[in-house]
């Protein structure tokens, strides 16, 4: 259903589609591909996808979503001039700020699943009323006229831009033609690899993020945090950094000792002489080994093997990992006696402003949550810790401020993907496998950890339970080996650590362990990892792209010694996708990933150029977390601090050769964004297990 | 790492001093009567004043507010009077931005990286790490390479800093620039014109870089777009 709404230039508005995006992220079972007609439908303008025609001939969607990176401004610039014939270079996305109700998620791999629809269907209404505002004006019936770049076209050449047809368009109640979405046979647009809207602005450092925004009198704001995790103020003296040059204020935040300066330099000079005592967060006794330990402890059992079987079977652990994003956690935060205004980037802009709402003792009708486009985010922004300090900040210091979070604030602060342990056992027998079985322990981020940020900075009550527990059905649960009878169990351990979802969430740590004992099970069997792969999996879809990797990557090429080859697949949001890795271990310590190839089954490609995007950055995903990246807890303190010691993959790192294969559908989009991490870290770790000799266990490798 | 600056100083300082963000602030040339005594003009106009005045070393339910303590009284106009006794003027450094002649009154070891953001609104360079690890706001001191979250202004002076907005000329891009285009490098974007800048130098040194030379660049991106900066640069310089 598509609305029109009351307007002077041609406004049409439909209701977005409000799936069951959180949970797909967080079930990654759920089998079943997200449904287009699972849409919320209400009255009101504010919860719709709304497309406006400007007087300049220019299309702008605002868009209920977050642009980090992973290109979805593009893909729906792509739905909209599709169904228009409008110019690309014509159509602006600019993103919207926090609505009151709606589906304003960005996540779970589902903005180009849930847009798909509204989008096609929204501009395909503008598109029939401008042709029939058009054909009123030149008096010819409505079926002759086409549309091109922007323009409705009459047979005789005469042409009008849609710029100039919009307030006539908008008083059309009855197009004339058909308000459809066009077949998929007669795209154009959606399918052709497309560059981002957004390059020209990066590549000329046109493109603005939070901490750009010249917000009138925003002073540069940084926060004294503690050594610990979760660490309490106790005392501090302020007289020294008060007393230095371009300080403006110093006030307590909750997480330590807020300084607004006049610059960045003056405000870490000024937090860098206060004296502050701390006392030593909850976890101050706790180190990695003991997490280890506790997390191996709260696995539970692994059942009875089928009698008479034969047990191939291994344990996992993965490390705590940082999000990272290159831009660091930063909000402008203007906090007034009756309102606020926040600028910043959010995956759930409508839980910030509710939770920033209460946080300051405001209505929320009175917090306007301005969203801004993210420096990467990889399930990050999600959470609104720095947004709800940045206003409590800013109410404290009565002016606005902008807060940003230091490097290592963000690194020893959290949030980061759980640490885990794995037991995963396949049962077989006769030369195939009757029985799998996966039991696992997370940490789960505890009440007393909760402290300001984590209980209100968190994600909705929509995302919460899923995300807190450690672990839902497991992915093996969905079927996509023939493995007999499948079962799984799941224990976490609560620790006052602060968590977050981590791109492909579980599935990132539980199928990349399968995904090694699956190798290992074809090597029990005397098997080629591709060929009992084969044999195995269920869904024609996966098995097509694991045949495309596998051709296009030479499976079974000869290497040199300490080099090999690795594979893995992945079946989630919709999609599936297979990764091919050649890996260089000659140094075992020192490997480096030298070609990817991959190839996904995504349904509809929108963009293939950006789903390629996807692809490489989760295949980097796959090599850092397998190989280098992760966080050590020290005493109840994260270790790590700066790129220099997380150690996230750089060119270096990088595979020589990267190439992706998409699978051609007329299926309806499902998820990529997060679609390649497990294939690509079972890849990485299948390739190094092959080159070494060795059997990874413990991830990273080289920590 | 043939054809490419090795991490500089900073590079390595940083995994044993994790903590600091101020590197360049250790080993600052002691100014301390400049740096530590001079007030800048918005500094006096513009503290914040909070009733909630609270007792030195306790912190109370709200704000630390001001000083309540006459030891250094707080100047809250511009009234000279009202200035700290020692106060000296700020140092000022000239130097050439993107071309156009700039001067900023700004302490000695500012780094330039919130010289450039914070006092001239140039934004193009971003915050990564602030130890020179990450290299998002690599630009450039006299055409080579620096970082400058540890680089100090003091180092600019009389000296030629260009930045990502100073590459293009007018509206045609620098070919770096138009091959990230055409390979449709970005993806968040945020290390993007510290990879541009990078590759710039890169190929200033090297004209036709091979793979171990690209590997040499340390620029960290985290949406892994590493494929596509290495496929842009060997196109760039198959063009250039």
């Amino acid at each position: 259903m598509v609305y029109s709404l009351a307007a002077s230039t041609l406004t049409v508005a439909a209701p977005l589609g409000c799936d069951a995006a959180p949970a797909e992220g967080a079930e990654p079972t759920a089998p079943a591909p997200r449904r287009s007609s699972d849409v919320l439908v209400t009255g009101a303008d504010e919860e719709m996808l709304v497309l406006e025609v400007t007087e300049a001939n220019k299309v702008v969607v605002r868009l209920p979503r977050v642009e980090v990176g992973q290109g979805v401004t593009t893909a729906v610039a792509m739905m909209i001039a599709e169904e228009l014939d409008a110019r690309i270079a014509d159509v602006e996305i600019p993103l919207a700020g926090a609505r009151t109700r709606g589906n304003q998620f960005t996540g779970g791999s589902s903005s180009v699943s849930s847009l798909y629809g509204p989008a096609r269907e929204l501009a395909a209404l503008a598109r029939a009323k401008l042709v029939t505002a058009a054909a009123k004006q030149w008096r010819l019936p409505a079926r002759f006229l086409y549309t091109r770049n922007t323009r409705v076209f009459a047979p005789d050449g005469r042409s009008a831009t849609f710029g100039s047809l919009t307030a006539s368009a908008a008083r059309i109640t009855r197009p004339t033609v058909s308000s459809r979405p066009k077949p998929a046979s007669r795209h154009r647009v959606i399918g052709r690899p497309t560059t981002r809207i957004d390059a020209r602005d990066i590549v000329t450092g046109k493109a603005e993020y939070a901490g750009d925004l010249a917000v009138a009198g925003a002073k540069p704001t940084v926060v004294a945090r503690p050594p610990t995790l979760g660490g309490k103020l106790v005392s501090v003296d302020s007289r020294a950094a008060r007393a230095m040059p371009g300080v403006h204020a110093v006030v307590k935040a909750a997480g330590g000792v807020a300084v607004v300066a006049d610059s960045f330099h003056h405000a870490f000079q000024a937090r860098d002489a206060l004296r502050i005592t701390w006392a030593p967060g909850p976890l101050a006794s706790l180190s990695d080994a003991e997490i280890r330990s506790r997390l191996r402890a709260a696995v539970p059992r692994l059942g009875t093997p089928p009698r008479g079987s034969t047990q191939t079977e291994g344990e996992f652990e993965f490390a705590f990992v940082s999000h990272a994003p290159m831009e660091v956690l930063t909000a402008v935060a203007d906090v007034r006696a009756d309102r606020a205004e926040i600028w910043f980037s959010s995956q759930t802009p409508m839980d910030a402003r509710d939770s920033i709402a209460s946080a300051v003792g405001l209505p929320a009708a009175k917090v306007k949550v301005h969203v801004i486009r993210g420096g990467g985010s990889f399930g990050r922004r999600l959470n609104h810790d720095a947004a709800i300090e940045a206003a409590l900040i800013s109410k404290a210091a009565r002016r606005p401020v902008k807060l940003m979070w230091s490097r290592a604030d963000d690194i020893r602060h959290g949030r980061m993907r759980p640490a885990s342990h794995h037991r995963i056992r396949a049962s077989h027998a006769g030369g195939r496998v009757v029985a799998f079985s996966h039991v696992t322990a997370s940490v789960s981020e505890s009440y007393e950890g909760k402290g300001l940020f984590s209980a209100q900075g968190g994600v909705g009550d929509a995302v919460a339970p899923a995300l807190a527990t450690a672990a839902g059905p497991l992915p093996s649960d969905d079927g996509l080996y023939n493995f007999g009878r499948v079962s799984g169990d799941s224990g976490s351990v609560d620790l006052a650590i602060p968590l977050g979802a981590w791109r492909s969430v579980d599935s990132g740590t539980m199928r990349t362990a399968e995904e090694i004992v699956v190798d290992e099970v074809a090597r029990s069997l005397g098997k080629d990892p591709v060929a009992f792969r084969r044999i195995t999996l269920r869904n024609k879809s996966v098995k097509a792209v694991l045949d495309k990797v596998a051709a296009a990557g030479d499976w079974g090429r000869t290497l040199p010694a300490g080099q090999a080859q690795g594979v893995a697949v992945h079946e989630e949001y919709g999609s599936c996708v297979a990764c091919l890795v050649e890996i260089d271990a000659g140094d075992p310590k020192n490997p480096r990933v030298t070609r990817v190839v991959m190839a996904a089954d995504v349904g509809t490609a929108v963009n293939p150029r950006g789903l390629e995007a996807q692809l490489m950055g989760t295949a980097i995903d796959g090599i850092s977390t397998v190989l280098t990246a992760g966080l050590h807890i020290d005493r109840g303190a994260v270790r790590e601090s700066s790129y220099a010691d997380f150690r996230y993959a750089r060119q270096r790192h990088a595979p020589l050769r990267f190439e992706a294969h998409i699978m051609p559908s007329r299926r309806e989009p499902g998820g990529a964004g997060e679609l390649g991490v497990p294939a690509a870290a079972g890849a990485v770790a299948n390739a190094y297990a092959r080159a070494t000799g060795t059997r990874p266990r413990r991830f990273p490798l080289t920590f | 790492m043939p054809g490419r600056p090795g991490p500089g100083p900073a590079a390595s300082r940083s995994p044993s001093d994790p903590t600091s963000e101020n590197p360049t602030s250790e080993n600052a040339i002691s100014e301390n009567a400049i740096s530590e005594n001079a007030i800048s003009e918005n500094a006096i106009s513009e503290n914040a004043i909070s009733e909630n005045a609270i007792s030195e070393n306790a912190i109370s339910e709200n704000a630390i507010s001001e000083n309540p303590t006459s030891e250094n009284p707080t100047p809250r106009t511009r009234s000279p009077g009202t200035r700290p006794p020692k106060r000296v003027l700020m140092p000022s450094y000239s130097f050439l931005l993107n071309g156009k002649p700039v001067t900023v009154e700004a302490p000695s070891d500012m780094p330039l990286l919130w010289v450039l953001r914070d006092l001239l609104n140039v934004t193009g360079p971003k915050y990564g790490c602030g130890v020179g690890v990450c290299r998002a706001c690599t630009s450039h001191l006299d055409g080579e390479e620096i970082q400058p979250c540890v680089v100090r202004v003091a180092d600019c002076a009389d000296r030629q800093v260009t930045t990502i907005e100073g590459l293009a000329d007018g509206d045609r891009l620098h070919p770096v620039q138009q091959a990230w285009l055409d390979c449709d490098v970005a993806q968040c974007g945020f290390c993007q014109p510290g990879q541009i800048m990078a590759a710039v130098a890169l190929l200033k040194k090297t004209s036709h870089p091979t793979d171990a030379d690209i590997d040499g660049i340390e620029n960290v991106c985290r949406c892994g777009t590493y494929s596509r900066i290495r496929e842009a640069i060997k196109k760039a310089a198959a063009q250039g």
